[in-house]
């Protein structure tokens, strides 16, 4: 139980940490979230102007495997002063840390809201039920529990978080077993 | 397509981090295409890169597979492209894998010396070939039936429908990640191990002056990666369920 409160704490502070720095709200939360598990990697790139014109000249790519990879354009990073190519990289890698903090804060708040239900659930029925076996008759304890209108509530917040995570976790591997059709492999 | 998938090579490539610096000639949006031509497209990097140098690959190609280990194509005029002789198959990277093999150990004979970066491309396209044969015998039926053995315009020919085949996410990743890559060269590689060693591999042209624009950006990527690992095991852990919590050592 404490350790459950622990683990709900800690998604608080990592949601906190992280919605901080997200970019675009919920919304982009929910595109880069989508991403990282679709194509099984984060992309985010940076254009800037060119001899040829506006081009990406920063690509960086987090895959799920923990890899990370940052591509810079060859004919930008030789044709600008280093103070240029040093801001540009510094909004770069903002953006890398805002894309990257919107796909945490949303597994946080998943985790965080189930782990929640069955915390707060179990809260409810383990005192509201330590009260009621302590005022039953010791032959009718298990009646009383399981008759009790204040307890059954709790019960039912403690069960539908088993659910609700199952199904999320079923929609996320739904989602990420899409990404490994031939339609959208890239 | 797979009902069920696996993860477990990808959890254990979470153990350690690798962080990549390229400085590339061009960049596009354009997206990974489906697996075979993907497969198609590092074949035709590779035996580029190979015909440039001068392999002989029209003897590579005609060669009998069983000879190749021991064939020495030896040096030619660098030919053009070889595209139309690639094929969605083991065999198109077994030749390209011994091709590259004779070029890494034959490089002395060459008239001209190959420069070492081009050296380290050379053991890429042997790792890579090794590791594409080795998911060439993880492809199911549907695969093997549709595109085994196909040419690029074959292909073309071919619709690829949404779930006409099967391929594990550890080794899409992987091929995802030698697509990406390709032949380009790596400025600069961190690798960082859970036990806390990292190693960082420079190439020898950027260690002189003038290069702290890029190491500040190698930087900058390896302190996104490292922070990112807690949250990365989490969706991994997440997407995959209590199997690959116990590989990563959690509670499962």
């Amino acid at each position: 139980m404490l350790g459950r409160l622990a683990i709900v704490i800690e998604d608080i502070a990592a949601l906190r940490a992280n919605w901080c720095s997200v970019r675009g709200g919920w919304r982009a939360a929910w595109q880069d979230a989508h991403e990282l598990i679709e194509h099984r990697r984060l992309r985010i790139d940076t254009r800037a102007m060119t001899p040829d014109g506006l081009q990406i000249v920063m690509r960086t790519r987090l895959r799920l495997t923990g890899d990370t990879q940052t591509d810079i354009l060859r004919g930008w990073l030789a044709g600008s002063t280093p103070e240029t190519v040093g801001a540009l990289a510094e909004v770069h890698f903002r953006s890398v840390a805002a894309a990257s903090a919107g796909w945490t804060a949303l597994f946080a708040m998943q985790r965080m809201l189930t782990r929640l239900l069955g915390s707060v659930g179990a809260a409810w029925f383990g005192i509201a039920g330590a009260e009621r076996m302590f005022t039953a008759h010791p032959g009718q304890i298990i009646h009383a529990v399981l008759t009790d209108p204040y307890l059954l509530p709790g019960a039912g917040v403690f069960a539908l978080g088993v659910p609700i995570r199952w199904a999320l976790r079923r929609w996320l591997r739904a989602i990420f077993r899409r990404g490994l059709g031939p339609a959208a492999t890239g | 397509m797979a009902q069920g998938f696996d993860l477990t090579a990808t959890a254990r490539r979470l153990l350690s981090l690798e962080v990549n610096t390229i400085v590339r000639n061009a960049m596009t949006a354009e997206p990974m295409p489906p697996v075979p031509h993907a497969l198609l497209d590092i074949a035709r990097d590779y035996a580029g890169l190979l015909c440039s140098l001068g392999v002989d690959m029209n003897r590579v190609f005609a060669a009998d597979p069983a000879t190749l280990p021991t064939l020495a194509p030896g040096w030619v005029t660098p030919i053009g492209s070889i595209s139309d002789r690639l094929t969605v198959a083991s065999e198109t990277f077994d030749r390209l894998r011994w091709a590259a093999k004779w070029a890494a150990s034959g490089a002395a004979a060459r008239p001209t010396p190959i420069p070492p970066p081009t050296r380290v491309l050379l053991d890429r396209i042997i790792n890579n070939a090794d590791a594409i044969k080795d998911i060439f015998q993880r492809f199911d039926a549907s695969f093997n039936t549709a595109f085994l053995g196909k040419t690029r315009a074959q292909l073309l020919e071919t619709p690829i429908k949404a779930g006409s085949y099967s391929v594990t996410p550890d080794d899409l990743i992987l091929l995802q990640k030698m697509w990406d890559i390709g032949l380009e060269e790596i400025v600069a590689q961190t690798v960082v191990h859970v036990t806390g060693d990292v190693t960082t591999r420079v190439q020898a042209a950027l260690r002189g002056a003038g290069s702290e624009t890029l190491f500040a950006i190698h930087r900058q990527s390896i302190d996104i990666s490292v922070a990112r690992w807690k949250d990365l095991l989490a969706a991994v852990s997440e997407i995959a369920g209590t199997a690959i919590r116990a590989v990563l050592g959690g509670k499962p």
